[in-house]
Parts: C-alpha cells; sequence; structure tokens
C-alpha cells in the first residue's frame, strides 16, 4: 500500500499556495499534517499530481486570542495536539480541548492539524461538530482575495465542503464566550481511540439560575455534523435544574435524524446513541457549571 | 530543497543524531526511507494506513507514525528511531532495559515502535500511574502479550528512570505453590 | 524414561529474561522484510475486485510503461510452470478437487485473490503497474455464506467438486442415541463462532532466490513450520533436496503462518525467470483479504443430554464450516477440537456431523485453538444453558461433571487421552482469587442502583502437542496416513566449553531458543550464558512438525532432554578414561556442573575440561570415541497412539492437556450496550512451568484476542463477498484500554508423559477467554433474560436485544 506518483511543493507563503493551487486545476492537494490525507495515498484513493505542503508557512502557525475581537484564532498548520495542551484553549473553548483528547491517538494528534481535520469534513470527526457547536469561522483565502465562511455553511456533505479548489482555509476563528458557560463532548467509539459511533458535545451559557443560550452539535449522524436545533431550543430559559427539559432536549436531537448505518452501527442504534449521549452531555456539562472546566 | 514542485527530492533527514543524504522520489514514506535508504530496519510496518502504530518514531521528541510521513516533510526535523536508544554496543537504554527484565515483549515487532512511545511518555509523566501508562501506549497494538507485562515494563523504567526510587507499581500477578497431583 | 515435575529444578520454573529479548528491544530482529538482498525485485498483485468471476483476458502491456517493472506473471503462465499448491485436499482418498494455484487461474474465487504479480526495482512501482493491468471478468452468481452456497442449484465455487460440500463426515462415539433417548433433559442451542485471523503485526513474507548455478531454490520467509516445505518441489518440478528455506525472525503468527505457498511459488516463479531474488511482503489489505489465515468460522446445533440433576451424558452436533473457498489446511479445524470436545467434562458419547461449505471469501487456516476456540465456546455455552434450564448454579453444573483427578489419565469417548488434571481444585482456587461472594453482593447491590454487572466462568481443558493422527478418521479412506511428530535438536559443545545449540524449527515469535537454552543449564549445570541458540535452515533440519498446536516446549525440551543425556553419556565415558575411575562410578553432577566419581570427593573433572578434552585429544580417547561432542536427536511424540477405524477410535493424538479458569467480571452499560471489565481473575495450569513470565506472556496475550473474539474483531462480508473489514479502521484489534487487567495465579499437574511435566500454554487463553465473557454478558443482561450464543457481542446487538426483550416485557 504505496503513494502513488505526484510532485510536492513546499509552499513558503499563502500566496504561493493558493497558485499552486489555482495553476494545477483541481489536481492539487494541501498538505498540512498529512493523517487524513497520507492514509488515502497509501490506499490510492487520492491521486493527485501535486501536494502543496504548508506546515513551514510562519503565519499558519499562530495559535492566539484576539483580544479585542474576543476570538481564538487557529493557524492552519496548528496541530491538534498543540490545541488540546493549550491553556488558552482549555480556557476559552475547553468543548475543542475536551473532544480532541478523543481524536485517534496522541501519535496522529502530534502531526494532524485541527484545520485539516475540520476541513477533511469527515462526517465522523469530532472536530467539525465542535465547530459547529462553538459557531467557529473558516478564514479562507483564495485567488481572489480572503473571505469568511460560517461553520453553520462550511459543510456541505461526506468530505465535502464550501472550499472552492484553489481556495485555504489559513485560519479558523472561535468566539470566546463572555457569559458564564459549561461544556461536554461526549461519544461512544468501538475502541479507545477510534472512529465514533455518535459523538454529541454541548455549550451551556447560564446565568445564576437559567440556560441562556445551549448549542448543542452531534457527529456520525448525518453526512455532516449537525447541529440540533430543536433540542436547542427546549433548553432556551429553562432553570439549570430542569431534569425534565435535559430529556425533552434529548429525545428531539434524534427526531428526523436519518443516521447511516454500517457494520459497525445501524441506524436505529445511532438514533438512540443521539438520544443517550445528548442527555448525558447536557447532565455532565450542567454538573460542571459551579466549577472550573474539568480536564484531564 | 527546491522551491519547484518536484517528484524526485534530495533532502536531508536527522536520524538519532547522524545527518544523511538521500535521493528519493517525494512520495516515499519515511518508514521506507529509514528502512531501505538508510538501513534502519528497526521501524517496522503493520499496516500502513495508522493504526497500529509499529511505525512509531520521535520527531522532533514527539511520538509519530513514520508511515503516514513523507520523508519529505521530516527535513529539518530530528528524527529518533529504536536504535538510536542506545549505540550498538552500548548498555540498554533504561526502557529497553525494563521490557527485558519485565518480559514487555515476545515476537518483538511492535516493540521498537512501543519504546519510543514509551519514552515520549515517561519524558512527559516520568512517574505515570498504571491507567496512564495504560492509556498511553493505547495507540500502539500488540497482539502476543495482552499489554499488561508491557505495563509493568514501562511502570519499571519509571522506577529506573526516578533512579531506582519506590514507583506506583503494582503486582500483575501471583504464583501459585507447586501443585503436585 | 522422563523425569517429571517432581524433580527439584534450579533453572526450569525460575524467571529468565529471554534471549529474544535482547535483539528484539534494540530493533535488531531480523523480520522478512527488513531482508535486502543484492538485485532483489519487489512484487504487487493484481487482486480481484470480484468474489466469484471468470477470467475473460488478461491485458498486461500498460505494465511495461512504469520504469522498473522487470517481470509480470499471470495466473495462465503461472499454471503452466507449476501445478496447485500442497492443502489437506490431498489427504483423503481420492483427493478432494478443490485446488489452489498460486495466482487465480481461469476464474476468481474470492475478493481479493491475487489474479497477475508484478515484480520491479521497487514495491512502489509494482503498484503503480499493477493499476495499469487490464483484467476483464465475467461475474458468476457469488455464495457468501454456507445457505446461500447449500441452496439448491447454488453457483459452484469449485464446478469439479460438484457441489459446494467439500466434505462431510457424520462421526459417532459411544451409545449416543440410546443415552439421549433416557436423558431426563435435552439442551438443544444453536451457536455461533464468527470469522477471525491472527491478524499479527508482521505479515507473511518471503524472498525467493533461484540460483541457476547450483539449481537451489532458496525461500527465506516467516512460516513458523519447515514441514510442508518439501511440498514445493512437486508444485515446481523440483528436486525436494534443492529446496532450502531460511526461517526469519517472526512477528507473530498465531497459526496463520503454518503454511503460505501461494506467494512463495509465485516469487519462486518470478525468480526463476529473473534470476534474482523476488521479495513479496502482504501489504495489509492482502493479509486480512486473501491471507489464507482465517480462523474457524460456523454455526454449531448441539444438544446436551442430561439427567435431571445436571449430570451430561452425551453430545450431539451439526456443525456448518463456513470454510472459504480453499481448503489449505482446513480439516484440521473440526479434527484437532474433537481431542476435547466433550470439553473438561465426564460425557461419556459424542455425534458429531461434520460438513465444511466451501463459499467466496478467503480461505480459512490455523488460528491459535484450530477450531478449539469455537468448540470450547459451544460446550461451555451449552454447559451455561443447561444450568440456567434446570436451575443449578454455572458453578455447581461444572463440579457435577468435571473429570475427576482421580480418573486421569482420561481416554474421552473420541479416544484422545487427557493427561492430567485437577479440575475441581483449580475452580475453586479461582472463586477464592476472584473473590466469588464479594462480586455476587456487589452484583446485587448494583442491580438495585439499575446497573448491570455479570460474573461469567469458563472451565476449558487446553489440549497441546498434536500428532498427525487427528487427520486420519476424519477422512473416510485417509491416504496419507504419517505418524510422525517429532522436534529435532542438535547441540554442539566446543573446545572452550561454549555450547550452541541449532533448532530444526522455524519460530513465530515466543521464547522458544530461551526455552532450549534453559534446558541445556538445567541438564548440565552451565551458564545460559555460555548457550547461543541459533536456527537450522531446512538443508540441515531434522524431522521437525514445527510450531503447531502449543507443541513446542514440551517437544523441544524432550528433544533437548535426550540431547543432553546422550552428550553427558559420552562425557561420562571421557571421564572416566581420564580419571581411570569406573565408568559405573562417574557420575554427571548438574548442580556443580561437574562430572564426579562416586565416593571420591575432589576427584573429578569440569565439563569445560572434558569438552575441551573430547574435542583436541582424539589419541586420549576410549576406545570406540572419536573426536566432538555433539548431538543431533529426534524425539517423537511421547504419547501418541494409532486411530482404530473398526472402533472409530481417534487414538491419543493430543495428551498433554492443562487447564484454564476463566472469571471475567464485566459491566453493561443498558443504553449504548458498552461491556467494560471490572475484573478477570484466572487458573491457568500447563503443568511444570519453564519459564513464569513466558507462560502469563501466552495465557495474557491469549486473552487479548479472545476479547478480540468476543468483543471486537469480525471478518464481514456483504451477500456479493466483498470484505466490508478489509483495513484496521474496520477489523478491529483490541488496545491495551479493550484488555481487562487480569490476576492470574497458576496451578501445576505435571504430565506424566513429557520431560518434567511441562503442557503447552499457547492457546488456552482464546480458547477460554470468549466463553468466560460471553457467560459474563448474558449473567449481566439476566434480567431481560437475554441468552447470547453468538460472537462478537457488540453494542448494537445487546442493545437490540435489550430492545427486542423489552418489547416482549
Amino acid at each position: 500500500m504505496k503513494p502513488p506518483s505526484f510532485c510536492y511543493l513546499r509552499a513558503g507563503s499563502v500566496e504561493e499556495a493558493v497558485e499552486a493551487l489555482a495553476r494545477s486545476n483541481g489536481e492539487a492537494k494541501i498538505l498540512a499534517g498529512g493523517q487524513s490525507l497520507v492514509p488515502m495515498l497509501n490506499l490510492r484513493l487520492a491521486q493527485p499530481d501535486l501536494l502543496v505542503d504548508i506546515t513551514r508557512i510562519a503565519s499558519l502557525t499562530r495559535l492566539e486570542l484576539d483580544s479585542q475581537r474576543q476570538r481564538l484564532l487557529i493557524g492552519a498548520a496548528v496541530t491538534q495536539s498543540e490545541v488540546e495542551k493549550s491553556a488558552l484553549v482549555r480556557q476559552a473553548a475547553p468543548l475543542l480541548a475536551e473532544a480532541l483528547y478523543y481524536v485517534a491517538h496522541p501519535a496522529i494528534r502530534n502531526r494532524g492539524t485541527l484545520v485539516g481535520n475540520a476541513v477533511h469534513a469527515d462526517p465522523a470527526s469530532e472536530v467539525p461538530a465542535v465547530l459547529l457547536a462553538l459557531g467557529a469561522e473558516f478564514i479562507v483565502v483564495g485567488p481572489g482575495g480572503e473571505r469568511t465562511i460560517a461553520a453553520g455553511d462550511f459543510y456541505v456533505s461526506a468530505l465535502t465542503t464550501a472550499l472552492k479548489q484553489d481556495e485555504i482555509v489559513t485560519r479558523i476563528e472561535i468566539p470566546v464566550v463572555q457569559a458564564r458557560s459549561c461544556s461536554c463532548w461526549l461519544e461512544v467509539a468501538r475502541t479507545h481511540g477510534n472512529y465514533a459511533l455518535v459523538g454529541a458535545g454541548c455549550r451551556l451559557e447560564c446565568d445564576a439560575a437559567t440556560i441562556r443560550r445551549a448549542r448543542i452539535a452531534l457527529c456520525c449522524v448525518a453526512d455532516t455534523p449537525v447541529r440540533a436545533l430543536a433540542a436547542e431550543a427546549e433548553l432556551a430559559g429553562r432553570s439549570i435544574t430542569d431534569g425534565r427539559a435535559v430529556e425533552r432536549a434529548a429525545e428531539v436531537a434524534a427526531l428526523n435524524l436519518r443516521p447511516p448505518g454500517d457494520i459497525h452501527a445501524s441506524a436505529i442504534y445511532r438514533s438512540e446513541l443521539a438520544t443517550t449521549l445528548t442527555r448525558r452531555a447536557l447532565n455532565t456539562a450542567l454538573s460542571r457549571l459551579n466549577h472550573d472546566p474539568v480536564m484531564e | 530543497m527546491s522551491a519547484h514542485s518536484a517528484a524526485h527530492a534530495t533532502i536531508q533527514l536527522k536520524v538519532n543524531g547522524r545527518s544523511y543524504r538521500r535521493s528519493i522520489p517525494v512520495r516515499k514514506l519515511l518508514a521506507d526511507v529509514l528502512r531501505e535508504d538508510i538501513g534502519l530496519t528497526g521501524t517496522h510496518l503493520g499496516c500502513e494506513h495508522g493504526v497500529c502504530g509499529a511505525c512509531t518514531v520521535l520527531i522532533d521528541g514527539r511520538t509519530a507514525r513514520s508511515c503516514l510521513v513523507l520523508a519529505v516533510q521530516a527535513e529539518g526535523s530530528e528524527i529518533l528511531t529504536v536504535e538510536g536508544l542506545a549505540a550498538p554496543t552500548a548498555p540498554l537504554h533504561p526502557v529497553q532495559e525494563a521490557f527485558c527484565e519485565k518480559h514487555g515483549l515476545q515476537c518483538g515487532f511492535c516493540t521498537p515502535g512501543m519504546l519510543l512511545n514509551a519514552v515520549a511518555l515517561l519524558q512527559e509523566k516520568p512517574d505515570p500511574t498504571e491507567e496512564e501508562v495504560r492509556e498511553g501506549i493505547a495507540g500502539n497494538i500488540c497482539r502476543c502479550t495482552g499489554y499488561q507485562q508491557i505495563i509493568a515494563a514501562v511502570l519499571y523504567a519509571a522506577s529506573l528512570r526516578n533512579g531506582g526510587a519506590a514507583s506506583r507499581q503494582s503486582e500483575e500477578v501471583t504464583r501459585e505453590e507447586t501443585h503436585h497431583a | 524414561m522422563l523425569e517429571t515435575g517432581q524433580k527439584a529444578a534450579r533453572v526450569i520454573g525460575k524467571p529468565r529474561r529471554t534471549l529474544e529479548s535482547a535483539r528484539m528491544v534494540r530493533g535488531a530482529g531480523h523480520f522478512i522484510a527488513d531482508l535486502q538482498l543484492p538485485g532483489m525485485l519487489h512484487v504487487a498483485l493484481v487482486r480481484s475486485p470480484y468474489a466469484h468471476a471468470r477470467i475473460v483476458s488478461t491485458d498486461v502491456s500498460g505494465a511495461w510503461e512504469v520504469p522498473g517493472v522487470v517481470a509480470v506473471l499471470t495466473g495462465e503462465e503461472a499454471a503452466a510452470r507449476s501445478g496447485p499448491v500442497f492443502s489437506l485436499a490431498e489427504i483423503p482418498d481420492p483427493p478432494i478437487p478443490v485446488h489452489q494455484y498460486p495466482l487465480a487461474y481461469r476464474k476468481v474465487r474470492l475478493v481479493g485473490e491475487g489474479v497477475v504479480a508484478v515484480a520491479a526495482e521497487s514495491r512502489y512501482a509494482a503498484e503503480d503497474a499493477c493499476e495499469r493491468i487490464v483484467v476483464e471478468y465475467e461475474p458468476l452468481p457469488v455464495v457468501a455464506t454456507p445457505e446461500a452456497a447449500l441452496a439448491p442449484g447454488a453457483s459452484l465455487v469449485h464446478e469439479e467438486l460438484g457441489s459446494n460440500v467439500i466434505m462431510h463426515r457424520h462421526l459417532k462415539w459411544g451409545d449416543c442415541d440410546g443415552l439421549f433417548a433416557r436423558a431426563d433433559h435435552v439442551v438443544r442451542r444453536r451457536i455461533y463462532w464468527s470469522r477471525h485471523s491472527g491478524a499479527a503485526l508482521d505479515t507473511f513474507g518471503c524472498v525467493a532466490h533461484y540460483d541457476s548455478g547450483s539449481g537451489d531454490l532458496t525461500f527465506y520467509c516467516n512460516l513458523q513450520s519447515y514441514s510442508l516445505m518439501r511440498t514445493l518441489a512437486h508444485t515446481l518440478h523440483l528436486p525436494e533436496h534443492h529446496i532450502r528455506t531460511v526461517a526469519q525472525d517472526v512477528g507473530g503468527a498465531f497459526g496463520g503462518k503454518f503454511w503460505q505457498p501461494r506467494n512463495m511459488v509465485v516469487c519462486a516463479l518470478l525468480s526463476m525467470e529473473t534470476g534474482r531474488p523476488v521479495k513479496f511482503i502482504e501489504d495489509r489489505i492482502d493479509n486480512l483479504i486473501a491471507g489464507d489465515n482465517h480462523g474457524e468460522n460456523r454455526s454449531y446445533d448441539a444438544e446436551l443430554a442430561l439427567t435431571r440433576d445436571g449430570r451430561m451424558l452425551a453430545l450431539r452436533f451439526k456443525v456448518v464450516e463456513d470454510q472459504g473457498a480453499y481448503f489449505l489446511l482446513g480439516a484440521g479445524s473440526n479434527a484437532s477440537p474433537m481431542s476435547q470436545i466433550g470439553g473438561a467434562y465426564d460425557i461419556k458419547a459424542v455425534e458429531a456431523d461434520i460438513t465444511f461449505v466451501a463459499t467466496n471469501k478467503t480461505g480459512q487456516a490455523a488460528y491459535r485453538g484450530y477450531g478449539a476456540a469455537a468448540a470450547s465456546f459451544m460446550i461451555e455455552r451449552m454447559a451455561d444453558a443447561a444450568a440456567s434450564e434446570l436451575g443449578i448454579s454455572r458453578g455447581e453444573i461444572r463440579r457435577r461433571n468435571f473429570i475427576k483427578p482421580e480418573q486421569f489419565p482420561y481416554t474421552t469417548p473420541v479416544g484422545n487421552v487427557y493427561d492430567s488434571g485437577n479440575y475441581p481444585e483449580a475452580l475453586r482456587r479461582a472463586l477464592d482469587l476472584l473473590g466469588y461472594e464479594d462480586w455476587r453482593r456487589r452484583q446485587r447491590e448494583a442491580r438495585a442502583q439499575g446497573r448491570y454487572i455479570g460474573l461469567g466462568i469458563a472451565t476449558i481443558p487446553e489440549r497441546s502437542v498434536p500428532s498427525l493422527t487427528e487427520l486420519w478418521l476424519l477422512f473416510e479412506r485417509p491416504r496419507l496416513t504419517a505418524t510422525a511428530a517429532p522436534e529435532t535438536i542438535t547441540v554442539r559443545i566446543d573446545q572452550d566449553g561454549k555450547m550452541r545449540v541449532g533448532l530444526h524449527t522455524p519460530g513465530l515469535g515466543t521464547a522458544v531458543e530461551t526455552v532450549a537454552a534453559m534446558v541445556m543449564a538445567e541438564e548440565f549445570g552451565i551458564d545460559p550464558a555460555d548457550i547461543s541458540v541459533t536456527r537450522l535452515d531446512s538443508t540441515l533440519a531434522g524431522p521437525s512438525m514445527g510450531m503447531a498446536g502449543s507443541r513446542m516446549t514440551a517437544m523441544l525440551s524432550g528433544a533437548a532432554n535426550l540431547a543432553a543425556q546422550e552428550i553427558k553419556e559420552k562425557m561420562r565415558r571421557v571421564a572416566a578414561h581420564v580419571l581411570e575411575a569406573n565408568l559405573s562410578d562417574v557420575r554427571y553432577n548438574a548442580a556443580t556442573g561437574r562430572l564426579e566419581v562416586f565416593g571420591v570427593p575432589g576427584k573429578g573433572l569440569s565439563f569445560k575440561q572434558v569438552a575441551a578434552h573430547v574435542n583436541t585429544r582424539s589419541l586420549d580417547l576410549p576406545e570406540g570415541l572419536t573426536s566432538g561432542l555433539e548431538a543431533t536427536v529426534s524425539y517423537d511424540h511421547p504419547h501418541a497412539s494409532l486411530p482404530d477405524a473398526e472402533s472409530g477410535s481417534w487414538g491419543s493424538f493430543n495428551p498433554a492437556v492443562g487447564f484454564a479458569v476463566h472469571l471475567p467480571v464485566v459491566e453493561v452499560d443498558a443504553e449504548t450496550g458498552q461491556v467494560s471489565f471490572l475484573d478477570y481473575a484466572v487458573l491457568h495450569d500447563c503443568g511444570t512451568i519453564v519459564n513464569p513470565p513466558g507462560v502469563e506472556g501466552q495465557v495474557l496475550g491469549g486473552i487479548c484476542q479472545g476479547v478480540g473474539s468476543a468483543l471486537y474483531e469480525e471478518f464481514v462480508y456483504d451477500d456479493q463477498g466483498q470484505s466490508l473489514s478489509s483495513t484496521f479502521m474496520d477489523y478491529l484489534l483490541p488496545s491495551s484500554m479493550e484488555m481487562p487487567k487480569v490476576r492470574l495465579v497458576h496451578m501445576e499437574t505435571p504430565s506424566p508423559f513429557t520431560y518434567r511435566g511441562i503442557k503447552g500454554a499457547g492457546e488456552g487463553g482464546r480458547m477460554a477467554a470468549p466463553a468466560a465473557i460471553v457467560s459474563a454478558i448474558e449473567d449481566a443482561l439476566q434480567p431481560f433474560k437475554v441468552q447470547v450464543n453468538e460472537i462478537p457481542v457488540t453494542p448494537e446487538k445487546i442493545r437490540r436485544w435489550i430492545r427486542e426483550a423489552s418489547n416482549h416485557a
């Protein structure tokens, strides 16, 4: 299982990368960590003419807080390990740090980039769902310049995003919530580090007694990550101790889902898990409300 | 390396402290370059799709699956393979010593990847609990040992590194008196 | 007469660092993929995308456009130059017309079957070339299950066979009919065992090198036995003595590397054509879908006749084996389990209806247990079922039926012998280790909280040390009736007193070299550091069955002991001569490593002194002795007996029988169906233990593969025979997080037949764990009245069973 032949370009700047993509007429692929791309190359499921390596572009390696706009900025070359271990991320977007624990194994996270995972758009991946829940935005650069795509508009179908073939994501921006909030990511996977069968994450912004705003997202239940809007609506304005609201939210989270079935999990089983994991994630998040985010 | 795109490249790889200059197809995986072009066959290939961990090396001190890294990507980094843990006639690295002492291997195929993972783990957590070790090696598959003796070996390695200080190693196995039928 | 475990040992039984670990921790093992020879070519295969199809045409012209391609071999060309490979289909008279060619010849019978081989300067180039080869197929109807294959008018996997039944046998021992008629109670279950394989991280590989000068064909490969290599002579039309096999370090095998002829023939043909060494290493997909290495895959319709107080009388079953497309080592997977088909229980009669069905899937070989894991699962599920139906506890029903200590050596109805054991004591100690009462209490408390904890039990004999005779009466008229299952060893001591031990067999990743060294250290009282152990290649190797059926420790130690005795005898004669003492007064004292004269303290010679003398002083040797201190000894199976067609007895063919008691505790998350382990207690008895950490490693490793079989691993096919588990993304191996923490105690009931009472220990973990784990899951789900008679037990299935049970409630 060896990769097919291709050319390799180590881009020195974003412009150079974009130019190479534009010239290649769709036959080039961006290489960051390679943890999604190289297995596909080894299996010869992808046969690009050119790989454009963006990991040496300095501007893409930054992980920082834009304190003015209260946004977490994660560059395209930042690895998932860096994000997971970052004190900044654990403070500003604990749901992301928590979910990253479930992504494969440390050796994969040491190389794989957060943006790479997000852009790969695997319906079974945690990262797109988390970005959806956190209201993230993708900063995209193409031959025509820069544009912003909200996470809700980014995911089109399995392995397919709103990116044009000559555009690259240079960074992801995550709004930092000012209010008191709690979050939790939970999933069921067959084996540790394996793809989730279903994953559910939530972030709840609360005041002293009520849930002001809930954001809930699921992976593995459709060909894109799914915002559980109906479930969110069930919780808005509810008391933080309203267990029945949590139950209702969990039930409606699975309504109208048509999850895929495969050898690891049937559609019915995935629907059940959607409800179970939503309920458990909500309850765990609420139990954390008075403590600092609980991290390993 | 040239700024132009190409299917072949001449690269410099720094492996176990030594520099190697090799001309290779850019598609060649780091694992294959280590094994074939540099002759370090200790890094093994078990799946080539990033699941089993047999190909684990350290790149800039962090674990990486060398079957999922193109050799060209590793230019400029420090790579550590199992051969770098101890020179051929030098005494074993404490982790290697611990694996021998605690029977942390049988066939030896997963062992190089397991050792490097253990080295990285102990670097980050010099005195891990058994649970931390069990989780820390979860990315390396072993079909022979059932992991228990590997965990004991890593805990023992921690105690060796800590200069023999008492570690929280737990006793995995007890042995009964010989029974005479 | 060999010594039993009673004699106190100085080396045997004490933990020892293995010889093998020294090189493995340095990454200095010599695995087949590491081998580089000058001019070596690399092979990749074009594989069939269809499970069943006629090969209409093959256009290889595109392959030659790829730089570095040196040779291309189609199935037609291979069949013109070689015959089919040897398989167990040749054992009966007449042979079964199921032929396996090195590359698919005229038609393909499974997805992934190799159709064309390309040899190129690199594997990368060979794969490029394979992509450019165009094969035209005419798809044929697929039979993907035994049901489909047995249906009237089903498409035939092997036309010459005339049906998809490769073989069918109906065998009876004892008065089954009578016992069933008189039984108070009959338990009936359909039990399903899914498809797995060892999936060793080191896939099968070989380098074939034909030397035109000598006419020698050399194979470097990671086979676990040389024993069938001679059959390649017939396949390749070469004389047997011109085929040489050089063992490599083996990165795990679990039975799957006992016989791997197809790709060796492909490499040989390419080497003979090009004159260059030719290497093929299975990649992971090659290995998982087309590796001829799948384990047993079957359903048992089983019936157990009992008295009302739970005494087992007779066992009857119909087993349908989903064999796959070929029959490489097929028959053995239902022969080997007959060695212990009644399990630990004193069952007086057995009736077996065995059908091997051809399907369009990967062919089976042997996987750790060689069918006995499934058979043990079957008998243990039946025992649990009987307990449930009769209202007796699972432990008690076992106690009532255990073969009693005084019944050993015990002869089963089939004819095999269990040499020794104390099953009641083993169970008692295991329950004690577990803390059974405490776990029962915790289970009750958990149920009150709506949590589901389950305690499981499996009590499994673990047969080891096979002879070949189990294959005789499986066939109506056996044609190949070999009886030899020996092991050979060579020992040479040089003039410096350093010992070299030559093993006549490849290994498979266990510490066989260490066993040899430990026996020598024990018998001679020498320092293991003065012993080096190597493997002879097949040119010099004597009779050896190789690594199979957990035989090696017992057989190798038996051979090593005989060799040691032979050498010690020569040393005695030399010492008597040099010391001018009576031969009968000269003893070898292993405690001191010296030849001593009885009654004359201080008079003696060291091991080194005698070694020096006999190697260098030919003019001062006793009459009849020559220079050198060496022995090559073949040790035959210590307790095999001939099958008897008239009585139907299979004789003694797997008599070194250990015992394993597995007591897992699981918790089932009723909402997600996930299973986690809370505890796992094991008592293991493999007779006399040579190297304790080695045995522990075998038990733990076997449990891990058993966990995989029970919960995670399965080769799944769709109805068109497409493999849905062709990578490790879908064929799920247990990691350290899936493996329970096991608490293990040993018991030693020595064998009366082997050196120091050693028994095999390699397969028991996998034979016992799935039965025990399923027993625990069923116990956990008891409030839902769920019966579990299949593996794998996935979260999906548990949820479905709970849902269905709740719907019926």
